[in-house]
């Protein structure tokens, strides 16, 4: 008879246990991997690795259920211009040069070869190149609506669209995508936080 | 003849007073022989995704921490006085959120806002992170606010009074008790009669209690700037120099939650009826039922409880890059502003019916069964079931495990954030109003010392009790609290 209470007993409360397990809130399915938030954290030209200045490494990529935020940011005495697309801002990176030259801060290592080098999209770049200005600034925003097309993620902000073929990597901890121009291939490699 | 006839009167009168004074000279058992004192603690904790202050989003951090002290006094035979004062200190992630923006809680404005938090270094806006895009305040469904009102501390008082008759068979009750916290206060009141009869086999209790209840009502900050300031509210306050945004990150002025008023009535009331009968089946079997008939009529819905409405554009303050993200806890730093608070009927009729069952299965082991069905007006039907096997393991100790289900439909005001519309006359996406199951799972270990061999100042120990339940819900809620009682016996 005391056998038999304590069989009830038990079984009673295994069936509680697996009740709680079998109940409990499960995860949706399985989220679309790019959701998230993501750092850039990895610049490679033509598959070298090159130089990215602590601003540059602040962009971020945000990707809720169907928006997404990117933020951009620069140095206040410098500008993200680190691959070729920046070529039309390099005439103005020389007016910036002149003002290194007057500050007293340590950007005026850079005054010379490392300005002259983002000019041809070479930046190699110290690691204080962007901030020789000595401060980050959120210089762009963008708030929009992402789709997943199978083949890319089409960005649309205002009106415009942008498709971004996203690849990902290291058991989706990892994307890059990837800009050429001009037989330049530019990788961006975002981590996930 | 006549001798017999007198022997027969003096038989009777001898019979008839020995029956009258009966009640003065049979030996009754006193109903508490001696005074008892119990200590009660208890530490909660809670998690959860679904808070109510952020509209249904954001975390149910919770912790709570209660200490109650219960003296039972015999006044006499039949007589017994308790006390009870206890008070609980709760620290609560989502009503810091009250007021959403970060602050470091130093700085209050005279609305009970805080006001933003500047950097201490601070020499120009770039200095600071959050300033690059005009907007300093930030905060977020997902973080503790440190305004004042993430913690608070709920003290309360009762004095309960009980007389038996002399055979045991009535007791009479009466209650007062009264509570305060911030923003709540409490006074209540009750009487309470139980028959027993059919050789105290059988017991039939009714209990009546009231509370008179207040509110002290806070409302979201966002809100209480609104109904302060009005139609300038955005250039006025807290809301000064603040940049409130759309949903695609743009600044944006149309933010004006014309829904919200504030609450005339602040009063709570609660009335409520109870019935009871129990029944001693058998030697090892006793059962009991329970009815109980409650109603409340104020001031039901919670001030401070936001709502998105689904045909209202939404707006934030913060950093805009998560708004993307803002119902997930990645979200570091934006906060959606209220259209209103919930709105919910001023009266609620609850109806709980309920069963109980004790099975003394052998000398070392009882089973007690608990089920109760409940039913209310605001279309909340629900189902509890309960077992618990206490376990004597010696003289000394017993080992209680339990296990109890829960499961409820949602009320008929419930929807989720941004599911209401505006034109509804009652909403809430509280998640204690939605539909869900719970599991609890706990046990607990009680020492009995019959001869309190322990003693401290003239009160001996008799019982040590040590109990945890872990709670589980399946919309994401999930808790646990530890409880320690110490019954000591003067």
């Amino acid at each position: 008879m005391q056998k038999k209470v304590l069989a009830i007993i038990a079984s009673v409360f295994l069936s509680a246990i697996f009740l709680v397990q079998c109940n409990s809130n499960d995860d949706n399915g399985s989220a679309d991997p790019v959701i998230g938030t993501w750092k850039l954290v990895e610049v490679t030209q033509n598959s070298q690795q090159v130089a990215v200045s602590s601003c540059d490494l602040m962009e971020m990529y945000i990707f809720g259920g169907d928006q997404f935020s990117h933020e951009i940011y620069s140095s206040a005495s410098g500008r993200y211009a680190n691959v070729a697309q920046d070529d039309d801002d390099d005439e103005d990176s020389d007016d910036e040069e002149s003002d290194d030259e007057e500050s007293d801060d340590e950007g005026s290592d850079d005054e010379g070869s490392d300005d002259e080098g983002s000019d041809d999209g070479e930046d190699d770049g110290t690691d204080d190149g962007g901030t020789g200005g000595g401060v980050c600034v959120l210089t762009e925003t963008q708030i929009g609506n992402w789709v997943n097309t199978g083949a890319a993620y089409t960005l649309e902000q205002n009106g415009s669209t942008q498709n971004l073929p996203i690849h990902f990597t290291d058991n989706n901890t990892r994307f890059y995508y990837e800009v050429t121009v001009g037989g330049t291939t530019t990788r961006y490699i975002f981590q996930r936080q | 003849m006549q001798l017999n006839y007198f022997y027969y009167l003096l038989i009777l009168f001898t019979v008839g007073a020995n029956s009258q004074q009966d009640s003065t000279v049979v030996f009754k058992k006193r109903v508490l022989e001696t005074t008892e004192v119990e200590l009660l603690g208890s530490y909660y904790k809670q998690e959860g995704v679904h808070s109510a202050v952020g509209g249904g989003l954001g975390t149910e951090e919770l912790t709570d921490a209660t200490s109650d002290i219960v003296i039972s006094v015999p006044l006499n035979d039949d007589d017994v006085l308790t006390f009870n004062a206890g008070f609980s200190a709760y620290t609560s992630a989502s009503s810091g959120n009250i007021n959403p923006f970060f602050t470091d809680g130093t700085n209050m404005n005279p609305t009970g806002a805080s006001r933003r938090m500047y950097s201490a270094n601070r020499d120009d806006d770039d200095d600071y992170e959050g300033s690059e895009d005009g907007s300093l305040p930030y905060g977020s469904p997902w973080i503790q606010s440190t305004g004042a009102s993430n913690k608070d501390v709920l003290v309360s008082g009762r004095l309960g009074y009980s007389h038996s008759s002399d055979d045991r068979n009535s007791v009479y009750r009466a209650h007062v008790s009264a509570s305060t916290e911030y923003d709540y206060g409490s006074f209540g009141f009750g009487v309470g009669y139980t028959r027993l009869f059919n050789e105290k086999n059988s017991e039939l209790s009714f209990d009546a209690s009231a509370y008179l209840d207040k509110w002290k009502p806070i409302y979201p900050t966002e809100l209480h700037e609104y109904a302060t300031y009005g139609s300038n509210f955005l250039d006025s306050g807290y809301f000064n120099g603040v940049t409130v945004y759309d949903q695609n990150g743009e600044a944006n002025r149309d933010y004006f939650p014309i829904n919200f008023t504030e609450f005339d009535a602040k009063n709570r009331n609660s009335y409520s009826f109870s019935i009871g009968f129990s029944q001693i089946l058998t030697k090892k079997i006793q059962a009991s039922v329970f009815v109980d008939i409650l109603y409340q009529q104020g001031l039901l819905s919670t001030p401070y409880h936001r709502i998105y409405f689904a045909d209202r554009a939404n707006y934030y303050i913060g950093k805009v890059r998560y708004i993307p993200v803002y119902d997930s806890s990645q979200n570091l730093g934006v906060y959606r502003l209220a259209d209103d608070v919930e709105r919910l009927p001023d009266t609620r009729f609850k109806l709980p019916v309920g069963l109980r069952m004790n099975w003394y299965a052998t000398d070392f082991l009882i089973l007690r069964g608990y089920y109760r069905f409940y039913f209310d007006d605001w279309g909340i039907l629900s189902h509890t079931a309960s077992v618990e096997l206490p376990l004597r393991l010696s003289q000394s100790f017993t080992f209680s495990p339990m296990y109890r289900f829960y499961t409820q439909s949602k009320s008929d005001y419930f929807a989720a954030a941004d599911r209401h519309f505006s034109f509804e006359q009652y909403y809430t996406s509280d998640y204690d109003l939605s539909s869900f199951d719970s599991h609890q799972l706990g046990c607990g270990l009680t020492y009995t010392d019959i001869f309190q061999k322990f003693k401290i100042a003239h009160l001996g120990l008799k019982n040590i009790d040590l109990r945890y339940q872990h709670y589980e819900r399946n919309d994401g809620l999930s808790a646990d609290i530890m409880t320690l009682a110490l019954k000591f016996i003067h």
